[in-house]
């Protein structure tokens, strides 16, 4: 195999690790934000549910989660949701002989399984990181906010939101860069992201360069994001 | 709010006809293994075992997909529906490492390969010929595989599980470990070819014989279904020819006729 | 009739009685000045006008109609506890500018989200209000582009946006360093020629008493002392009064 041919055949499991990147994002970062009302909920009940569904995502490993997510639907209730999605696509649509529709169809359940399991568990993550940003916001806000007739809804929209944003950049950054390297987890239901395929071409051609080469499609989309968050950063940074 | 609400909708529709999946279809659990399963220059799924697989299913008048596992979660994938069986150059007479016969843990069908398990060496490292030889060396094997078990039977040895056998031969051949044990239709179409062609095994270490089956889970209606199919591909000679297709003529076993009560 | 008249006002933080019940009462016009030590519960009676607090009893009535009863305060939904909210503007000890909105966006905030009337009319005013406190170079610009000083009066101007019946201040120099001190008092004292009715909780003892038609000097959550600043300042009846004023010569 050519360098070209490598190159072509790890961007396809890359196109993967990508799927999974920004499907997180997707429904994470929205998802965080009623978690974390949640976890500030004044209903105690609430609170508590919350507040233990944070500990247990964020206690036990992600990889750990994938398996739960995709093992326990045919374990406990002999329903193997993911894999029946398999079966499903397999029997009602026409799968094309190669490429990365092939790939994306044949592997749709496990991928789906997946997602599932990095949405809330990211979802988690954002949602501490959405919380300490709400409680940095100091009371006086609020009160001014107060004082001059608005709702609690218009003070959170205008006054407090950008303000939470502002804050919560930083660390969202953090996690979004170590986001696009968890994605390597997904390789342990043999979802064909970049670094199974390059175990791939070592198991099947000997190839064991491809395997150090994946590192130069994570450090390029990091070094991306790095300067998309760093401009995004430096657009709030006007105001303290 | 709405945005949300749309996620979780669509959600609960890939859910609703992800639960009444197909009955016809069947998923069949493979490690890329040549020549049993493996992928062609095209990339395409090839092997004895797939193309068997195939003709058995079709025969059947069966859907079939083929679902890439980690070996050592293949009990597990079976259990859960994740896959129906395990065609996979699967060792139907050996114990796993938790001592326990594999025949206790899935209904195998019947055998359909003879196979053995070999210790593979590198030729620029030390050579390997009887057992002291190997004493206090790593070796490697691929985790849950009849491989391990039998590397594990050496004295002395530092064992290291690895995710895939074509692992276990990297292994060796970057010298992290002495020598791999797997099994020997592996060794034969790897060994002392292309990238591999320093590997070589040694005969003197091989296991007593070992028998493929196909695994399924216990109770499954597919067994009787699947042995009944294969006593026929094997009368009409398809068997025999996907042997000598694959290179593995020698081990492919053709007569059913003690197996079949 | 009186803009503001305060009746029995009581506030305890568990077993802390701040409030002991006050009563007093505010003409149009007439400027209040609150003064007394820390911890006398100047600022919580303020928090309590504004809603920022709830009396646990007494009563508040705003020309004539009572916006605040301790004995009803569970009917109070919370459109009716803005709209009470609204006869009083807040302005704090600390700014609570917003940081990521101009001087302009401040004071054009609430009035624009209240639909208190058409986005020319809303700039337009604030314009006028920015004039006021002397800051119309500074438009553009953000809360941390500003000195304490500007920003406290940009602070006032976000308050009399909305023309509350009567603003509060809340120890508005406290905050600040002495010399910016005095633009801030004197944006309030053109407030009071424009007859604005004002209630300024303070420490500056020169300015309560030179801008104040009432003073009012509170101690252990109670009135001590109320009266014209010459009857406050000069002819002191309490021994209380005598010695925090005496007290506040000493630091001078």
């Amino acid at each position: 195999m050519s360098f070209l041919e490598v190159t072509a055949f790890l961007a396809n499991g890359f196109v993967f690790s990508l799927i999974i990147f920004a499907v997180t994002l997707l429904c994470g970062v929205p998802l965080g934000l009623p978690i974390a009302f949640c976890s500030m909920s004044r209903y105690k009940p609430v609170k508590a549910v919350s507040k233990v569904i944070v500990w247990i995502v964020r206690g036990i490993p992600l990889m750990l989660q994938i398996f739960i997510i995709y093992y326990v639907p045919g374990l406990l209730f002999k329903t193997p949701i993911f894999s029946n999605i398999d079966r499903y696509i397999i029997s009602n649509f026409n799968i094309p002989n190669e490429g990365l529709l092939r790939m994306l169809l044949i592997n749709a359940g496990s991928l789906v399984a997946v997602l599932i399991a990095f949405s809330i568990n990211y979802a988690c993550y954002f949602s501490e990181i959405y919380r300490g940003g709400i409680e940095s916001i100091s009371k006086g806000q609020y009160e001014a906010g107060y004082v001059l007739g608005l709702t609690k809804s218009q003070i959170f929209r205008k006054i407090v939101l950008k303000q939470v944003i502002k804050r919560i950049v930083p660390p969202m950054s953090n996690e979004i860069i170590t986001l696009i390297k968890d994605t390597a987890l997904a390789n342990c239901i043999m979802i064909p992201e970049i670094i199974k395929q390059a175990k791939e071409l070592a198991a099947t051609k000997a190839m064991i360069w491809p395997l150090f080469y994946t590192g130069v499609f994570y450090l390029l989309f990091v070094g991306l994001l790095t300067i998309l968050l760093g401009r995004l950063e430096k657009k709030l940074s006007y105001f303290n | 709010m709405k945005k949300i609400l749309a996620v979780l909708l669509c959600l609960a529709m890939v859910f609703s006809f992800a639960a009444c999946g197909k009955d016809d279809t069947v998923v069949v659990g493979y490690t890329i293994y040549e020549p049993m399963n493996y992928l062609d220059e095209n990339g395409d799924l090839i092997g004895f075992d797939t193309e068997l697989a195939e003709k058995v299913f079709e025969n059947l008048g069966m859907d079939v997909t083929f679902k890439e596992i980690q070996w050592e979660n293949k009990y597990t994938d079976l259990a859960s529906g994740t896959i129906d069986c395990i065609w996979n150059g699967f060792t139907a007479n050996a114990k796993d490492d938790d001592g326990i016969e594999r025949s206790e843990k899935v209904d195998f069908s019947y055998n359909y390969m003879m196979n053995k398990q070999v210790v593979v060496y590198n030729l620029d490292g030390e050579e390997i010929k009887e057992a002291d030889s190997i004493k206090g060396k790593v070796g490697a094997a691929e985790s849950g595989s009849a491989g391990e078990s039998y590397a594990k039977g050496f004295e002395g040895i530092v064992f290291k599980g690895v995710t895939k056998q074509t692992d276990a031969l990297l292994e060796v051949l970057s010298k992290t470990a002495a020598f791999a044990v797997v099994d020997e239709q592996l060794a034969k179409s790897y060994c002392g070819k292309g990238d591999y062609a320093k590997l070589a095994y040694a005969d003197e270490l091989s296991s007593d014989a070992e028998y493929y089956a196909i695994g399924f889970e216990k109770g499954s209606e597919l067994t009787e279904k699947v042995n009944a199919e294969i006593v026929k591909l094997a009368e009409d000679g398809t068997i025999t020819k996907l042997a000598k297709k694959y290179g593995v003529e020698n081990t492919a076993i053709v007569d059913y006729a003690d197996q079949v009560k | 009739m009186s803009v503001l008249e305060v009746k029995g006002i009581m506030k305890s933080f568990g077993k802390t009685e701040v409030l002991k019940g006050l009563d007093f009462s505010l003409e149009k016009g007439e400027v209040l000045s609150i003064i007394g030590s820390s911890g006398s519960g100047k600022t919580t009676l303020l928090r309590c006008l504004n809603f920022l607090e709830f009396a646990d009893k007494g009563t508040i009535s705003v020309n004539g109609k009572t916006i605040f009863d301790g004995a009803s305060l569970k009917k109070l939904t919370d459109n009716e506890i803005r709209e009470n909210r609204l006869h009083f503007g807040l302005v704090f000890q600390s700014f609570n500018l917003f940081p990521q909105y101009s001087v302009l966006e401040n004071i054009t905030l609430a009035p624009t989200l209240l639909n208190r009337g058409s986005e020319e009319e809303i700039k337009a005013e604030a314009l006028g209000l920015i004039e006021r406190v002397g800051l119309s170079d500074k438009i553009n610009n953000y809360p941390c582009e500003l000195s304490g000083g500007q920003q406290q009066r940009v602070a006032i101007a976000r308050a009399l946006a909305l023309k509350p019946d009567i603003l509060c201040f809340d120890e508005p120099t406290s905050a600040l360093d002495p010399e910016l001190t005095g633009e801030v008092l004197r944006v309030i004292r053109d407030l009071k020629d424009e007859d604005s009715t004002m209630i300024v909780v303070t420490h500056e003892m020169e300015f309560a008493r030179n801008v104040s038609d009432k003073v009012i000097f509170m101690a252990d959550g109670v009135i001590e002392e109320m009266g014209t600043p010459d009857e406050v300042f000069l002819n002191p009846k309490s021994e209380k009064t005598k010695i925090f004023l005496n007290k506040d010569i000493e630091k001078v």
